[in-house]
């Protein structure tokens, strides 16, 4: 191959790299169609303040610039799970609504102590089971700028199936897995999920590293005080 | 290339061939505005790129003009770039612009930058702003959008992008540069080649 002269056709070869390894968009393309916007209301329970996109007005996509650096993806498996991996907290959303139209109800809230943080299975907020990245606060954080090619901590954690009157109970493990570039990546299939039964991500510091998943009715309150 | 045609430059290299080679330099001038190293503004080009090709399939017409859309995408970028370190930015790059920089480049780069210095100047003298009105302001006095181009970037109605460029250009009375009394807004701060 020829050496370009300039940069900024050199930038257009690697470029254009990029954009031929990308799939043309197929049926499962982003254009969402209907909207399943279920807020079953009277049971979604919410600790310390509105849940904050559930009934949203439609909000401004990629000219708002809040889509570009792919803050999150949302792919569905050929098992039936969909694997989310979040790389930043922007577009709370925008996240929410790419879970929903994959079949995974979700409420997305990413402010510091929007409820289940680690260790927080024992909450109320119905049987579920909460999977939590170590809040492990300067270990995480140098993991995350040294970008070390080692295979990020993998935890799972199965909190216990609380039994409550009228309230679905699922026992199901899920792993939340931080991979070396920072992000955060886990799997669950919607056919798992009962009726009513949405997932929550949350954190418990306004932190990635401090991410949270559970799933069930209601909304995990957040960690008591020590 | 027409706004319909936009979400295809996600995967389809022609298209994004003829979407590039028409907004390159604009990407390029933008950058340097508001950096001044040549290394970072080559990083920062490309990864203004990658931005674009990941949020073309999401682009709508009626949400804005190509340009309008591309330059909100380019504010993103190179604001997040101030709030990482320059280490991490790169390890994560998927395309690292610098590594495709020979020395002619780097000067062609630096005339670029020459060019914005006094956009430079007047970028770093928006502190004073508010960040609503400090976003609207850049993108009409140093980017040169409309008002109504500047709203659709930020995806804010028109009229609340003229009140917070009003309030902006009232703010910034003593750093401004006028041509003359009639002249509502400041030219863009640069040389035009």
């Amino acid at each position: 191959m020829t050496s370009t002269h300039r940069f900024e056709e050199r930038l257009l070869e690697e470029l254009s790299a990029v954009v031929a390894a990308r799939p043309a968009p197929g049926p499962a393309a982003s254009v969402p169609t209907a909207r399943r916007r279920v807020v079953p209301r009277g049971r979604l329970a919410v600790a310390g303040g509105a849940v904050t996109a559930a009934v949203a007005a439609v909000a401004v996509f990629a000219s708002s610039g809040d889509h570009t650096t792919a803050a999150y993806a949302v792919t569905p498996q050929p098992s039936g799970a969909v694997t989310v991996t979040i790389r930043s907290l922007a577009d709370a959303d925008g996240l929410q609504r790419a879970l929903d139209d994959a079949g995974l109800p979700a409420v997305v809230d990413y402010r510091a102590d929007g409820g289940g943080g680690v260790g927080c299975a024992a909450a109320p907020g119905g049987g579920a089971v909460t999977g939590g990245t170590t809040a492990g606060g300067p270990t995480t954080t140098r993991h995350e700028e040294s970008g070390h090619a080692e295979a990020g901590p993998t935890l799972t954690q199965s909190g216990p199936a609380l039994p409550r009157p009228g309230a679905g109970r699922v026992r199901m493990s899920t792993s939340v897995r931080m991979r070396p570039d920072g992000s955060v990546t886990f799997s669950i299939d919607p056919g798992k999920l009962a009726a009513g039964q949405k997932v929550f991500i949350t954190t418990s510091t306004g932190a990635l590293t401090s991410i949270a998943i559970a799933v069930g009715e209601t909304r995990p309150a957040p960690c008591p005080a020590p | 290339m027409s706004p319909d045609e936009l979400p295809r430059i996600g995967h389809d290299p022609a298209a994004f061939a003829a979407f590039y080679g028409e907004h390159v330099e604009a990407v390029q001038r933008f950058v340097v505005r508001r950096v001044a190293d040549p290394h970072l503004a080559a990083d920062l080009t490309a990864e203004i790129f990658l931005a674009v090709v990941d949020a073309a399939p999401s682009y709508r017409p009626g949400r804005g003009t190509p340009t309008a859309w591309l330059f909100g995408i380019a504010r993103h970028v190179v604001a997040a770039e101030h709030r990482r370190a320059g280490r991490e930015r790169r390890a994560h790059a998927r395309v690292e612009g610098r590594r495709l920089l020979e020395p002619d480049d780097v000067a062609r780069m630096q005339e670029r930058i020459d060019a914005a210095a006094r956009a430079r100047e007047l970028h770093a003298a928006l502190d004073a702003l508010g960040e609503g009105e400090r976003a609207v302001f850049e993108l009409v006095a140093l980017d040169d959008l409309s008002p109504a181009e500047a709203a659709a970037a930020l995806g804010i109605r028109p009229v609340t992008a003229r009140v917070r460029l009003h309030r902006a250009r009232t703010s910034l009375r003593a750093h401004l540069t006028f041509d003359d009394d009639s002249t509502p807004m400041p030219r863009p701060m640069e040389a035009r080649s």
